[in-house]
């Protein structure tokens, strides 16, 4: 996979730069369309999975995800918060996904189209996933106090773990997840093609 | 529809079973290890060693930037012009990117020698490259304001990482002489 990729990388980038730039014509009408699918069915998704804090819920505005949430401020009064958990500059890496399977060499259409939608899933979990370690981490963050709203309790141990987690997702989960599924969805596809004489 | 359901089922799990050989596994389980031990070691030493040159990142832009005739300063890790100001930060440095990268390499089943070379000849270039996207967004930024986030988040984000992608399959493609599978 990797050596006929190689052998093949300059019509490749060529395909996917092409590709990547009509995409990110588009990209300003479904961004908001992302966000309100994603605030929809993730709303629905995280409260079935009870992680979801009672009394919150998912909105879209524009190009972002907001949650709002129940809070109890410092001095003892309860209100509702809104925080953006997930904007497009974190899912714009959804452009990766697409144009890097269209540049893919020696892959027939119902295949990059089978690989572009079971891909296509797989990156929808992550930003998912990406979302509830935000919303997560937004609410027992240590230095709400100090912007007048008392933290969700949480052990150390929880705190470390998705200071960490924000951060891996924040820093390195942009890039690594699109080139995570597209190798894995195209492994699966080649294979399949190779093994069918497709 | 149970029949469709069992058949797409089937398929999928032999194409997974076929999938992960032993030696495929063995690459991608290196890979997840060794791309946590770098995000570890360097999330871990932000302040040690990714905020120094991060820093460093920023006086050399700004050096290039004065040598090129551009009046610019530095100042930890904001670097910019009379007209334009920019804090360079994590997803800016490359650092990560050069993280992903060697555990890409070393996960590579390749000799000592080649993993060397392309650890050395990536990085190098990964720090040339992101001082090229540091530069032409501090012009953008100063010249054409309005475009300086479609720039910074949409464009050079997404074309770093496919630079990144593209090095590492170079290397592995191309000058990698024989796997050692």
């Amino acid at each position: 996979m990797f050596a006929a990729l190689a052998s093949r990388l300059f019509p490749f980038a060529a395909r996917f730069l092409v590709t990547f730039v009509l995409l990110l014509a588009i990209w300003p009408f479904v961004s908001p369309l992302y966000a309100r699918a994603t605030a929809a069915a993730g709303g629905t998704v995280l409260k079935a999975l009870a992680l979801l804090p009672t009394g919150s819920h998912l909105e879209a505005r524009d190009r972002r995800v907001w949650m709002f949430r129940p809070v109890t401020k410092v001095d003892g009064s309860r209100g509702m918060a809104g925080v953006n958990v997930l904007d497009d500059t974190t899912f714009v890496n959804l452009l990766l996904l697409p144009s890097l399977i269209v540049a893919t060499p020696s892959l027939g259409w119902m295949n990059r189209a089978k690989a572009l939608g079971l891909g296509a899933g797989l990156l929808w979990l992550l930003h998912l996933a990406d979302l509830y370690v935000k919303l997560k981490w937004i609410s027992i963050f240590p230095g709400l106090s100090l912007h007048g709203v008392v933290p969700d309790a949480a052990s150390p141990a929880t705190l470390k773990l998705f200071e960490w987690l924000y951060a891996f997702f924040s820093v390195i989960g942009f890039g690594l997840f699109p080139i995570l599924v597209w190798i894995g969805v195209v492994s699966l596809c080649w294979r399949r093609e190779g093994a069918t004489g497709g | 529809m149970r029949y469709n359901a069992l058949t797409m089922l089937t398929r999928l799990t032999s194409g997974l079973r076929a999938l992960l050989t032993r030696d495929v596994v063995r690459a991608w389980v290196l890979f997840a290890l060794y791309a946590l031990g770098f995000f570890a070691l360097l999330y871990g030493l932000r302040a040690q060693f990714v905020d120094p040159f991060t820093r460093g990142i920023a006086i050399v832009s700004g050096w290039l930037l004065n040598l090129f005739g551009t009046e610019a300063s530095a100042s930890g890790s904001i670097v910019g012009t009379a007209t334009f100001r920019v804090a360079i930060q994590n997803n800016c440095n490359a650092i990560y990117e050069m993280g992903l990268f060697l555990a890409a390499v070393l996960a590579y089943p390749a000799t000592w020698r080649e993993r060397a070379w392309g650890a050395a000849l990536g990085c190098a270039l990964l720090y040339v490259v992101n001082l090229l996207r540091v530069l032409t967004l501090i012009y953008i930024g100063s010249h054409f304001r309005q475009f300086f986030d479609a720039s910074h988040i949409y464009i050079w984000q997404s074309l770093f990482i496919v630079f990144t992608l593209g090095l590492w399959l170079y290397w592995a493609g191309s000058l990698v002489r024989s796997p050692r599978v």
